[in-house]
């Protein structure tokens, strides 16, 4: 835990070169040109590195240093061409490189376990399942949120952090003045920061981030929203600090937001491939996506370059006999000049100026408005055999134009094969043979690639789910059981009965068989939370699932099976259907409550449909009372 | 009215008639259920006329026993113990008449209608409970079972439920041999319990053997039908005493046919013992032979009073 003082210190060495940058962007008009500072050894660098990425991840801005850099020379207005029309043509290879992130979320493919049935019954309705499937702003679930949010930050920003915090805290009055509120349930939330925000930090020990929050400051003799507010995280507390007073005082007010009492600090790197930056130890993270940059960049410039070219000089150029232009100018003084050569004589002003009829060219266009060019009747061309040579067109050879494409298509090849990119349709040159070997090989490459990225992708999830957990219920927290993915594959549910049907022809042991069809359930009712909840209860409650109906009834002639378990076999949706007819909230109670209640509800039945039993007590009655 | 000679008459037949009756019902039905099995026999998978051991068919056996139990349970069977139980009743009826004709005291007996009652229960109970379930339908369900896990051909499985449904040349059908095991004793012992409770309230000590001599009447009953013993006569057959040549050493039971718990007291219901029908009837002493009574007196068991000595002329 960090004291007020520390947190000053630690404030100060950041706040010294903060004064600097504030300075220079608000003289600067281009502010985004001014160098940021070196809060911490690697920092410049690793917001290079979001940067870099940024031009082939989010649209919009138009990378300037990379087309200044790259032509020097250029003139201002073919830059201005070239910005005007920027084409962000390497957006889909980030768009794949999402795709193939989001393979280990593949419903199938992992699974938490929220230990629901262990919370107090004071948090029913609100355990931590409840809450994080619901609640987390702004996609609802702490699985959308991993997704879609997480895998395309981390892609962009590897030395992002994701923080917990209460999305508000509650405050009650008391003697002393406002506290917080220790009886509420807290509801903390991931928040993402920027590597650009991450001022100051020691792993495992605290972070400062300065917020895009702006305190009220007095600037120029005003009062204005430009105050630094920053927030400090550290193994205790989350601390608020908001700066005060004059703005060029740099004075700061501090004061604990929470009281967290973790005993860890709940930031959490968005991590990729580390890279040392000091004899220290002190690493920053390199996004996998990175190494594929400069082919795109080279994709992206040569793109532009081709497009302007092609505008340029790809169209035929008519080139025709013109004739000597005879325009006849009169100026203010009425006083007339023929075009000579291109120019005629204005006496008013009393210099030479541009023929305004042939533009300065001294030749007149011999096409007509809609095109044809009329050749004079007793003009040799209309003699000869070659009235085609009045008029010819030009067009440059494409050669350097297919030159550029080919090497922006190979940009783009060592791209994706960089990012383990494969489709059906695209063809690697040099791969068109490739034997089905070859592609197993190049599959398994992917997944050693994909494998680490996803392991720290449900690391941080696991981080996430721990804090929010401490945050809000505190020793009442039951840790979720998170198990992360052992394969990449999209499989359909279709292929799951295909590794059951194998499954059960190898005679693998019924609890391997058993957990191919949880999967397969996992994967078909990922989204009715009612059915998989059926059929989970029915997983874990029918112990001839995964027999075939041979081996059941070799079990029942052995007495080795009871009527009731092969009723609840047969029949265990309908049994549910029943008692959810008597309670709608069925699905409510804890789980061996429902375990319970299906084999009472097998066991009645098979106390009602015994056919021998009844048909005794049947005849016997009705032989002693007729 | 009836006379009691005639009522007597009466009872004895019943208890051979109503019986065969009955089991005549039974063989009747016997024929209807072994077209049931066989019916269902040909859902059995076989391979060159031989019956496979498979799950399926194991399957298949199940199916027909539980069609077999919905048969049987179903059937004109359990009409005919309907009416076979009904039988009782009348007997029942046979016996006061008889007891309000010979007894001047008599009332109607609570005991000997719950006595009555109770075995009546008992013996549909046997014909159509659990004994049936042990006796008739685990065995076809064993012959069945036998009949796939050996591979047995299929013409042979035919003969052998037939067999066992409607019997052979020498033995009857399953259903038939069970419940003839029932049907003689336990109608003989109702009419019998009946009897005796109600002897007993009386406080008879005279009885008649009576019934008819029957081709398979044995040694037991042959000594005694149509003759006239005192209570402790009977009492002591019951402890194996004066049986003569009838006496059977070396075994459980005391003579040929004698039900292995006979005892001086369920000697009056057991009489004979297996399939006998024969019954002992409560007489007064006015009705038994002289000698009889002498022969009483002279061994002990009895002590005539004055007037009966002079009303008999002893």
């Amino acid at each position: 835990m960090y004291t007020e003082k520390e947190i000053a210190v630690i404030l100060q060495r950041v706040v010294d070169l903060l004064k600097g940058y504030d300075q220079k962007t608000s003289n600067n008009r281009e502010a985004k040109w001014v160098d940021v500072p070196e809060y911490w050894p690697g920092y410049k660098t690793a917001c290079k590195y979001a940067k870099n990425i940024k031009v082939h991840s989010e649209i919009g801005d138009f990378p300037d240093e990379l087309f200044l850099v790259r032509a020097p020379n250029q003139t201002d207005k073919e830059f201005l061409y070239i910005k005007s029309n920027y084409k962000q043509n390497t957006l889909p290879v980030f768009m794949d490189y999402i795709s193939t992130m989001q393979r280990p979320y593949f419903d199938g493919n992992w699974s938490i376990d929220y230990q629901k049935d262990k919370y107090q019954a004071k948090y029913d309705g609100d355990t931590m399942q409840d809450y994080v499937e619901s609640e987390i702003t702004p996609v609802g679930s702490l699985e959308n949120y991993m997704k879609t949010m997480v895998t395309q930050l981390k892609a962009v920003d590897a030395n992002g952090v994701i923080v917990v915090k209460p999305k508000d805290v509650k405050f009650i009055e008391t003697a002393e003045g406002p506290e917080v509120d220790n009886g509420q349930l807290f509801d903390p939330v991931p928040v993402y920061y920027c590597i650009e925000k991450k001022v100051a930090f020691e792993n495992n020990k605290y972070c400062l981030i300065k917020t895009d929050e702006k305190s009220n400051v007095t600037y120029a003799n005003s009062t204005k929203a430009k105050g630094h507010v920053f927030e400090f995280y550290d193994d205790t507390n989350i601390w608020k600090i908001v700066q005060v007073g004059n703005f060029t005082d740099y004075k700061f007010q501090f004061y604990v937001y929470f009281n967290h009492g973790w005993d860890k600090v709940p930031v959490i790197e968005l991590m990729g491939v580390p890279q040392l930056i000091d004899d220290t130890g002190r690493t920053i993270w390199i996004s996998p996506f990175h190494y594929a940059v400069p082919s795109l960049n080279n994709a992206l410039i040569l793109t532009q370059y081709q497009n302007a070219s092609i505008a340029k000089c790809v169209f035929p150029y008519p080139v025709m006999i013109g004739r000597v232009c005879l325009f006849e100018h009169k100026d203010k003084h009425g006083v007339i000049s023929q075009c000579q050569g291109g120019m005629v004589h204005d006496s008013y002003i009393g210099k030479n100026i541009e023929c305004p009829g042939c533009h300065g060219t001294g030749l007149k266009d011999r096409m007509t408005p809609l095109g044809q060019m009329m050749i004079n009747p007793d003009s040799d061309f209309n003699k000869g055999e070659n009235p085609k040579d009045a008029l010819y067109f030009v067009e440059p050879g494409t050669g350097a134009l297919e030159f550029v494409k080919t090497c922006i298509t190979q940009d783009f090849e060592d791209a994706k094969k960089i990012l383990h990119q494969q489709t059906s349709n695209s063809v690697v040159k040099g791969t068109e043979n490739l034997t089905a070997t070859g592609m197993t090989l190049d599959t398994k490459a992917m997944y050693a690639f994909v494998k680490t990225p996803s392991d720290q992708s449900f690391a941080i999830w696991e981080f996430i789910l721990d804090a929010i957990g401490w945050m809000r219920y505190g020793e009442d927290y039951q840790k979720a059981v998170v198990v992360t993915p052992a394969t990449f594959d999209y499989l359909t549910d279709e292929d799951y009965l295909v590794q059951i049907a194998n499954a059960q022809k190898a005679g693998l042991p019924p609890f391997v068989i058993q957990s191919i069809i949880n999967r397969y359930l996992q994967t078909l009712y990922y989204n009715e939370k009612e059915r998989a909840s059926v059929f989970y209860l029915i997983l874990n409650t029918d112990r001839l699932l995964v027999l075939s109906q041979e081996d059941i009834l070799m079990k029942k002639a052995r007495g080795l099976a009871a009527d009731w378990e092969i009723i609840l076999h047969d029949s265990g949706i309908s049994l549910i259907g029943d008692l959810l007819l008597e309670n709608k909230d069925f699905f409510e109670q804890d789980f061996q409550t429902q375990k319970d209640q299906l084999i009472e509800k097998a066991k009645a039945k098979e106390a009602e449909i015994t056919p021998v039993a009844t048909l005794q007590q049947s005849a016997v009655q009705l032989a002693l009372t007729e | 009215m009836a006379t009691l000679k005639e009522i007597i008459k009466q009872k004895s037949r019943r208890l051979q008639d109503i019986p065969d009756e009955f089991l005549t019902q039974v063989e009747r039905s016997q024929k209807r259920i072994f077209n049931e099995i066989v019916g269902s026999l040909n859902k059995l998978q076989t391979k060159d006329g031989l019956i496979q051991i498979s799950v399926k068919n194991l399957a298949v056996v199940d199916e027909i026993v539980a069609q077999l139990s919905k048969v049987v349970y179903g059937s004109e069977y359990t009409t005919a113990v309907a009416s076979f139980a009904k039988e009782f009743d009348k007997q029942g009826r046979i016996n006061e008449s008889y007891f309000k004709e010979a007894f001047t005291d008599f009332k109607d007996s609570a005991i000997g209608n719950a006595v009555l009652k109770k075995i009546k229960t008992e013996t549909v109970q046997s014909l159509l409970g659990g004994s049936l379930d042990a006796n008739f339908l685990k065995p076809a369900e064993k012959i069945l079972t036998n009949l796939v896990t050996s591979g047995a051909g299929f013409t042979e499985a035919v003969e052998a439920i037939q067999i066992f449904a409607t019997g052979g040349e020498i033995a009857d059908g399953k259903l038939l041999s069970y419940a003839k095991q029932i049907a003689h004793d336990q109608f003989a012992y109702s009419d019998r319990g009946y009897t005796n409770a109600v002897a007993d309230d009386l406080e008879v000590e005279w009885y008649f053997y009576a019934g008819d001599e029957l081709p398979t009447s044995r040694c037991f009953c042959e000594e005694r039908f149509n003759r006239h013993f005192h209570y402790k006569e009977v009492e002591a057959w019951g402890r194996g005493e004066n049986l003569g040549e009838c006496r059977v050493s070396g075994k459980d039971y005391m003579w040929q046919g004698a039900n292995i718990q006979t005892n001086e007291q369920t000697i009056f219901v057991y009489l004979g013992g297996y399939n006998c029908m024969h019954s002992l009837q409560p007489v007064s002493i006015f009705d038994v032979p002289k000698d009889v009574v002498q022969r009483n007196i002279d061994n002990g068991n009895y002590e005539p009073t004055a007037f009966e000595i002079e009303e008999i002329g002893l």
